[in-house]
């Protein structure tokens, strides 16, 4: 008989494996076994988005966009949290009832500690979080935009700061945020791209603006080092939404209208 | 156990029994096994070689044994076209390998499904991962080790932090 060594099977068999094992608490801790087995199953994991019920509760809860089910996770370090929401990368922005803020990866629960947010964060209204690259990266930007006061403003620190940074948006009706090639960039609700200057502020592209609707959402998406604008139509009750998607040709300083994303799907 | 004592490896391995050609394979640990093409062609590995007409002498198949070669030969002439009459019985003779009852089962499964790998045969691959993957589900961390004889490789502060963050997942 041949030496059994289950650590040590090939990358693709535990790859057909783990995503026959479909659940992925038990993919997670299979990642828990030995080193080879967590390096398939991080893999496997990104598979999986993450979604967030907004309705207070510690609801967490994966999607599976090959099997389109829906699974539940817990975390126990959310039953301490006044809320909660999500960030790039997979990770979650937590903040407690004393405004200390969190980062927190669901899957191996790594907590980075972001500086206290007293001053700034009140009830969470038009919040968003994203980051420039995985936390764990040092350099790492955390770009939180909010509302109060009846002002749009964003707050940006990195992992290890003391203070965060504010900046309020004047004028700004905005939507959707994203990283791209290095910079924050807004979209309003009006069709108008914006650079945010994270000394300066809201720096007005050139672009020409597209003409939308009072009621139409617009969400920014990169898809293969693209810049993608999608222009959701405004509730037509139980049809879904009739959506346009723009791309981004960085040159010519134009939106183009897409046809097909090919491959990708994109979920909003 | 169809068993072909030819010792005498370097031997012209292109037979045939009647106008099938038999293949001869040769397991890691010497074993001989005369099979017909059209079964072992199931394997894509083998297919290759006999479209390549590289199949004329003896096929050394490495890193598997006589005894897991046998049931790999089990498994290509049942599932021969017209070797069992309806789906039905094929998969309940397939039963016997999707389930992993203990140790021993275990470790056939492992042997089959790297001789399946190796000689890539998508059906005894597609049954041997499936029964790994349901021996999986449900079990801690701790009790997938144990079950799979799996030694954490972690450095002491790793494993000491997975079992911090996540005691979810070993106490399942």
């Amino acid at each position: 008989m041949t030496k059994v060594r289950w650590t040590v099977l090939p990358r693709d068999l535990l790859l057909i494996i783990f995503k026959k094992v479909e659940d992925p608490s038990d993919i997670y801790r299979c990642g828990t076994v030995c080193v080879s087995w967590k390096s398939v199953a991080t893999a496997i994991l990104s598979h999986f988005i993450l979604l967030i019920s907004y309705d207070g509760g510690s609801g967490c809860f994966l999607f599976n966009t090959k099997t389109k089910g829906i699974h539940n996770i817990t975390l126990p370090e959310l039953n301490h949290v006044q809320f909660f929401i999500s960030s790039s990368f997979g990770w979650l922005l937590t903040v407690d009832k004393q405004y200390k803020v969190c980062l927190l990866n669901p899957f191996t629960r790594e907590q980075i500690k972001l500086p206290l947010a007293r001053y700034w964060l009140r009830r969470p209204r038009c919040f968003r979080v994203i980051t420039s690259t995985s936390p764990l990266d040092p350099e790492c930007i955390v770009l939180v935009k909010y509302y109060s006061y009846n002002k749009h403003s964003v707050a940006y620190c990195r992992p290890g700061d003391w203070n965060w940074t504010v900046r309020k948006l004047s004028n700004w009706s905005g939507s959707d945020f994203i990283f791209y090639k290095g910079e924050f960039y807004s979209i309003d609700f009006y069709g108008k791209l914006f650079r945010i200057c994270l000394r300066r502020g809201l720096v007005e592209s050139s672009l020409p603006q597209l003409e939308l609707r009072d009621t139409d959402v617009t969400d920014l998406v990169e898809v293969e080092g693209n810049l993608l604008l999608v222009v959701r139509s405004g509730c037509i009750s139980g049809d879904p939404y009739p959506c346009v998607v723009y791309k981004l040709d960085w040159f010519e300083k134009q939106w183009i209208r897409v046809r097909s994303i090919g491959n990708y799907s994109i979920l909003l | 156990m169809s068993t072909a004592a030819t010792a005498d490896a370097s031997s012209s391995g292109d037979t045939t029994e009647g106008s099938v050609r038999l293949l001869t394979l040769q397991s890691e640990d010497g074993e001989v096994f005369e099979v017909k093409e059209t079964i072992a062609t199931q394997s894509v590995t083998i297919k290759g070689m006999v479209d390549d007409d590289c199949a004329t002498s003896t096929i050394p198949v490495c890193n598997v044994t006589g005894r897991t070669l046998a049931m790999v030969i089990e498994w290509w002439n049942k599932h021969e076209i017209g070797a069992v009459s309806n789906e039905k019985e094929l998969k309940e003779w397939e039963s016997q390998f999707d389930t992993i009852d203990d140790k021993s089962d275990r470790d056939d499964v492992y042997d089959l499904l790297m001789a399946a790998n190796y000689l890539n045969i998508p059906t005894l691959l597609d049954c041997c991962t499936s029964a790994v993957a349901e021996a999986i589900k449900g079990k801690s961390t701790d009790e997938m080790r144990e079950f799979f004889d799996i030694k954490s490789d972690f450095d002491e502060k790793e494993e000491d932090a997975l079992r911090k963050e996540n005691q979810w997942a070993f106490e399942n």
